[in-house]
């Protein structure tokens, strides 16, 4: 393990000499150097420069994810348990899946105007989908013998669900929620893109614009390290919470 | 006398061929029966049928006189797949059945205790299922069948993952507590020698219907020593002939 862990790092240092001699090769504005993006990232950091930008597009992804995931969720499971109601609804969940949303995002600026509720939409719109796909696939295959043992045991329809249905399906709505998670960071990154004065993706297109390529480097990287804190935080709640549901007593959940 | 009963009844999967046909059986009050014949027969859709967790296209299945419409409330039951709860420990699986409708009491939780170590794994009663061999999961789907004393029992080959010591001395563990409890047993297995060692009645099954029914005039209670008995082997064999037969036609 650690010395695996020795080979990551080794990586990190290897890709980031990598980039310093291609750096210094060429124009800052093409491919500015890690000398020079991560002293600005840190001064960005230290003065508060980038604080309220990232508040913005972390209170988004959040929102966003929290609003998308939790419809996701109960969509899926009310689709999955009335028949009709899956019947009746799919096609139109699909056409508006169908719809790329990112091309809907203009349209929300439009309606919700360059604040943090376009984004919100665009991010919620962006995670119901997997959610709602995994929630339901995962209550309606719930294992048959299964079923039967708790109608033997005179189950209500609810029993069922919070017994068995849930429970059972927690690893797949989990990793449509991992998925959920990366979606989210794009949505409100890609709103931020067509309409916002504040806001990691704003501060992108606005590097653009004055040229600022050295600034466009920092901030990805601090949406990287962003989308890695927000996926780490998944796996601390899996292993905190929600540990003999996924590793139900394996090794690897301890 | 309560009994199980079994009339007239058919039943097909949507669409296909009948999976059983005009089958009667009854078991009276106490007593055990087995049911034997090839993979495929239909005795996992005749044992859904009698626990009414399918209901019949025609005939009907009673208990006391009253027809079934829904599961047997008073009965317990084993898959053929252990079908223990993943994400709960064995205590908890065991304790289930109790647990879905109100709290367990701590006699009900000695009990089920003492279910596990009757089927010696009690050691194990904290773990999670997967951490156990399908034989040892397999016992806990039977102590958890127990666990609420059901006046029914429906066992689908509940021993067939296990080795022949371990099954032979659940055979009598199980044998015991049916008959201080004064269960009735429907039971499914494909071991000959378990279904004439455990039965008051094996019912032979071939292509949805019942062809032979062997009545087991063993004394009881049943001890190690009549496995080899003369009487043992000649009903076994009978059994066995009765098996072959439905292979030939």
């Amino acid at each position: 393990m650690k010395r695996l862990r020795l080979y990551s790092v080794t990586l990190l240092v290897v890709f980031i000499c990598v980039w310093e001699w291609l750096g210094s090769t060429m124009s800052e504005l093409v491919l500015p150097t890690p000398s020079v993006v991560f002293p600005l990232l840190w001064t960005g950091l230290s003065t508060g420069y980038f604080t309220p930008h990232i508040v913005q597009t972390g209170l988004e992804v959040l929102l966003g994810l929290l609003i998308g995931s939790t419809f996701g969720v109960v969509m899926g499971i009310l689709m999955a348990e009335i028949q009709w109601l899956g019947r009746v609804l799919s096609p139109y969940i699909i056409a508006s899946q169908a719809v790329p949303k990112l091309a809907l995002a203009p349209l929300f600026v439009l309606w919700f105007g360059f604040g943090m509720t376009s984004k919100v939409v665009i991010t919620g719109l962006i995670c119901f989908f997997p959610l709602l796909e995994t929630t339901m696939s995962a209550i309606r295959h719930t294992n048959t013998d299964k079923q039967n043992l708790f109608r033997v045991l005179q189950a209500s329809r609810w029993q069922t669900l919070i017994h068995l249905k849930i429970p059972e399906g927690i690893p797949s709505i989990m990793s449509g929620f991992r998925i959920a998670v990366i979606l989210a960071l794009v949505g409100a990154v890609v709103g931020e893109f067509i309409g916002a004065n504040k806001g990691l993706g704003a501060l992108i297109i606005a590097s653009q614009g004055m040229m600022d390529t050295p600034l466009m480097f920092a901030v990805l990287i601090l949406l990287t390290l962003f989308g890695m804190l927000l996926y780490g935080l998944v796996n601390l709640v899996e292993k905190r919470l929600l540990k003999k549901y996924l590793y139900r007593g394996e090794k690897n959940g301890e | 006398m309560a009994s199980l009963r079994i009339e007239h009844i058919t039943y097909s999967y949507a669409g296909q061929k009948p999976t059983l046909i005009d089958i009667s059986w009854e078991v009276q009050r106490g007593e055990f029966h087995c049911l034997v014949g090839r993979s495929g027969c239909g005795k996992t859709s005749l044992l859904n049928i009698a626990s009414g967790l399918l209901l019949p296209d025609t005939g009907s299945v009673s208990i006391n006189g009253q027809t079934l419409a829904g599961p047997m409330t008073d009965a317990g039951f084993v898959f053929q797949t252990p079908t223990l709860l993943e994400w709960k420990t064995v205590l908890e699986n065991v304790l289930f059945p109790i647990e879905i409708k109100r709290k367990s009491t701590l006699q009900e939780q000695q009990r089920a205790v003492a279910l596990l170590a009757m089927m010696k794994i009690d050691e194990c009663k904290d773990h999670f299922p997967r951490q156990l061999s399908g034989g040892q999961q397999s016992r806990v789907a039977i102590a958890r069948a127990l666990i609420k004393n059901p006046a029914f029992l429906f066992m689908d080959e509940p021993f067939a993952a296990l080795d022949a010591i371990t099954r032979e001395e659940l055979q009598d563990d199980l044998l015991a507590i049916c008959t201080e409890q004064q269960m009735t047993v429907l039971f499914i297995t494909h071991d000959i020698a378990e279904a004439v060692y455990l039965s008051n009645r094996v019912a032979v099954m071939s292509t949805g219907q019942i062809i032979h029914a062997e009545p087991i005039s063993l004394a009881r209670p049943r001890v190690m020593q009549m496995r080899y008995s003369q009487e043992f082997n000649g009903l076994s064999h009978m059994i066995r002939k009765a098996l072959e037969g439905s292979q030939r036609t």
